[in-house]
């Protein structure tokens, strides 16, 4: 079974024929009517006087008479500015009672009351419910007991029997069973929306006394309060946790504190709080943490906190305070700082937190968002790949053959200049021998490379072969050269020169060649 | 013949180019200082003792910076044991694997896909191939293997750490829908579709949606 805003009960049981009776109605009437849905509140320890801000748990039960049919349009609210209802339980209890003999279903509903308004009048709580039941056919509303005899269907049969004058049989016949299952056959089925609501009467509420103490937030009931401190060493610019736990019962809603205040020496933040609520409605236990980081090295002092509140039972305000704390405060750079315990350190901490070392470098980027996870890397990767296939696809279709068809044309330039400065000093010399070998050395090192064979072995004989008349000018300075090497040979100056110019424009035509 | 020569050095300068402007890009991304793994720990410092849950994903946040710092590893264990979860443990591959950050393992991916490319293009020219194809073989496992650990070690964007106490994953994205779990606060979820305050959630092969102000991702949205 599920409730909610609008959760549907069914009451089974026989259903009998009573009239729908309004609480108040029923009250008054008495035994004569039998209520089909009752709403009662009831507030801890009976009706009496609450101040400003006191919390009581309440308890709202409704009744609801067996064979009803019931819808749950809400939850149980209360009709008053002077008062708030808070905790009530989303699920009611649901057990089964009779009242005046009648079968009901109770549901139970446990909550806080609060109130916030001194001279409120009592608070009224109201359940909107719609219930479905069975029209009697016969209604008999004021009836009693001796009408109820007369309608009895089986009391004409034993009119005439001894049994009519005994006194028993005359009391069962009265709770006849059969007599409420007559009157049900034929009778329509009703629905209807209604509001059941109660008050809590005798009940007010006085302000609390004025004026009220410095700290005083509204809170009203008993409490306790211990405070904790983080375990050490403590060092500067290390966080450190305090906790100040606070036990009770009351209004716990309205108990804050600001905390231990900060200092020259003591950077506070302001304290978070969670509340634990316990077995009574009222009772729990609320814990503050507050963080706290020593702003400088040597003994501090963490001073007491202050928690006001207002006991209704004495009638007073109570500040309750916590023991201040010493603790040793250690510098930073200080590897095993000296640390002393607080006072209070018998009182287990509330949190794991504890001081940590600092960080031994640090490092700083501009997003958190890894390389893997951004574009620019991706794109990186497809560059080096297809750098990769660009270039292996690129030697595979013979680039490198024209590549070193170029290399070879840039070691043909180069041995020609060689040549010629080698030509060009001979003939400044005016040394035949070195002018034709310089220019034979040339010739060789340039066709070496094309027709595949060693530079010193190329001839005249060769070049005569290969090159035909084409190389007729060439094959003259190879014998030249040899002339010269074997025979010496003085030339002028003008007949050096001008086959310094034969040679160079043979190199530079040798070209294609090579 | 001279039209085709130019064609391939205009295709490995535009390559060469790419590959500058992109390493570029990224090496201009992370110059600028903007997080830092100092004020990272520092937050989850001040964190610990009030949002525990806070503090684990700030020392997620810094561990992705600084993951060789004992001082963040330590931190991230106290923050896990303070909201009760277990210390993370990892196996040994997995810890060697975690000793470098998701960018350092992206930078040895990249140096080593550079090399691979370059002996891949020496051997193809014929050029020194008893070195060249080996060393580009082992540029591209160790490239592929290293680019495996960072995608391992960086988080996706939706992985994030529940920050909220006591939350409630619903089996709808509203108040009053049923319950389906409770996600532990400081634990790791992957969150997906976001619905009017309410994004939904995966953990531990169970599903739900939880208000938005109750989880955070690691990489933080841009």
């Amino acid at each position: 079974m599920r409730y909610g805003r609008s959760s549907k009960i069914q009451i089974a049981a026989a259903a009998l024929a009573v009239a729908l009776t309004a609480p108040a109605a029923a009250r008054a009437a008495g035994n004569r009517a039998p209520a089909r849905a009752l709403l009662q509140v009831q507030l801890e320890g009976g009706a009496r006087a609450l101040v400003v801000g006191q919390s009581v748990p309440v308890t709202i039960r409704a009744d609801f008479l067996a064979g009803t049919g019931v819808t749950l349009n809400g939850e149980p609210r209360v009709v008053s500015d002077g008062f708030t209802l808070s905790g009530v339980s989303d699920k009611p209890r649901q057990a089964e009672a009779r009242r005046n003999g009648l079968p009901y279903t109770e549901l139970t509903w446990t909550g806080v009351l609060t109130a916030v308004q001194a001279g409120a009048p009592p608070p009224a709580v109201e359940l909107p419910v719609e219930l479905s039941y069975r029209e009697p056919t016969h209604p008999a509303p004021g009836a009693g007991a001796d009408d109820q005899e007369q309608e009895s269907p089986f009391a004409s049969l034993f009119a005439d029997t001894p049994l009519a004058s005994d006194p028993f049989f005359a009391q069962m016949m009265k709770n006849d069973p059969f007599s409420q299952f007559f009157q049900d056959l034929g009778g329509a089925v009703r629905q209807r929306e209604v509001t059941l609501r109660d008050q809590a009467a005798h009940v007010g509420v006085s302000p609390t006394p004025q004026p009220s103490p410095a700290g005083y937030t509204g809170a009203v009931g008993a409490f306790r309060a211990t405070t904790a401190l983080s375990p050490g060493p403590f060092r500067v610019g290390e966080p450190v946790t305090l906790t100040l736990r606070v036990e009770g019962r009351g209004s716990f809603d309205r108990l804050t504190t600001a905390g231990v205040p900060g200092t020259e020496a003591l950077s506070a933040y302001e304290p978070h709080a969670a509340f634990s609520p316990g077995r009574a409605p009222t009772e729990g236990t609320k814990v503050f943490t507050q963080t706290l980081v020593p702003r400088r090295p040597g003994a501090l002092d963490i001073p007491a906190v202050a928690l006001v509140t207002f006991d209704p039972q004495r009638h007073r305000y109570v500040t309750e305070r916590t023991r201040p704390i010493s603790l040793a405060v250690a510098d930073a750079a200080e590897s095993e700082p000296a640390a002393t315990a607080p006072t209070n350190a018998a009182v287990p901490p509330v949190t794991a937190a504890s001081p940590q070392p600092e960080l031994a470098e640090d490092t700083t980027r501009r997003s958190l968002v890894p390389a893997i996870r951004q574009a620019w890397f991706w794109w990186a990767v497809a560059g080096l790949v297809a750098a990769a296939a660009v270039g292996s696809v690129a030697g595979s279709l013979g680039f490198r053959r024209r590549a070193r068809g170029l290399l070879g044309r840039h070691e043909h330039r180069r041995l020609v200049t060689q040549a010629r400065r080698r030509m060009d000093a001979a003939v400044a010399a005016g040394d035949a021998p070195a002018l034709f070998g310089a220019a034979r050395a040339g010739f060789q090192a340039c066709l070496a490379p094309a027709w595949s064979i060693p530079a010193e072995a190329i001839s005249a004989a060769d070049v005569e072969t290969r090159l035909g008349a084409r190389g007729e000018r060439v094959r003259e300075i190879f014998e030249q050269a040899d002339r010269c090497a074997y025979g010496g040979g003085a030339r002028s100056v003008a007949d050096l020169e001008r086959w310094r110019r034969v040679a160079a424009e043979e190199l530079e035509g040798l070209e294609e060649v090579a | 013949m001279r039209t085709r020569e130019s064609g391939y050095r205009g295709t490995a300068g535009v390559v060469a180019g790419a590959v500058l402007l992109a390493l570029s890009a990224g090496h201009a991304q992370a110059s600028t200082p903007v997080e830092s793994v100092a004020a990272l720990v520092q937050q989850a410092q001040a964190d610990l003792a009030a949002h525990p849950g806070r503090a684990v994903l700030d020392y997620e946040r810094a561990r992705l910076l600084a993951p060789r710092a004992p001082e963040i590893r330590d931190g991230l264990a106290r923050a896990q044991a303070a909201v009760g979860l277990p210390a993370t443990r990892a196996g040994l591959l997995e810890s060697a694997v975690e000793r470098l950050s998701p960018d350092e393992w992206s930078r040895i991916a990249l140096a080593a896909l550079a090399l691979a490319a370059v002996a891949a293009t020496g051997a193809a020219w014929r050029a020194r191939r008893r070195w060249t194809v080996p060393t580009a073989v082992a540029g591209l496992i160790l490239g592929l293997a290293a680019g495996n650990a960072a995608w391992r070690t960086a988080p996706q964007r939706t992985e994030a750490i529940v920050v909220g106490a006591n939350t409630v994953a619903r089996i709808a994205p509203f108040a009053s829908a049923e319950e389906a779990f409770v996600a532990p606060e400081g634990s790791r979820v992957a969150i997906g579709r976001i619905h009017e305050g309410f994004v939904r959630i995966r953990s531990e092969r169970r599903e739900g949606w939880i208000p938005s102000s109750a989880v955070e991702p690691i990489i933080p949205r841009s």
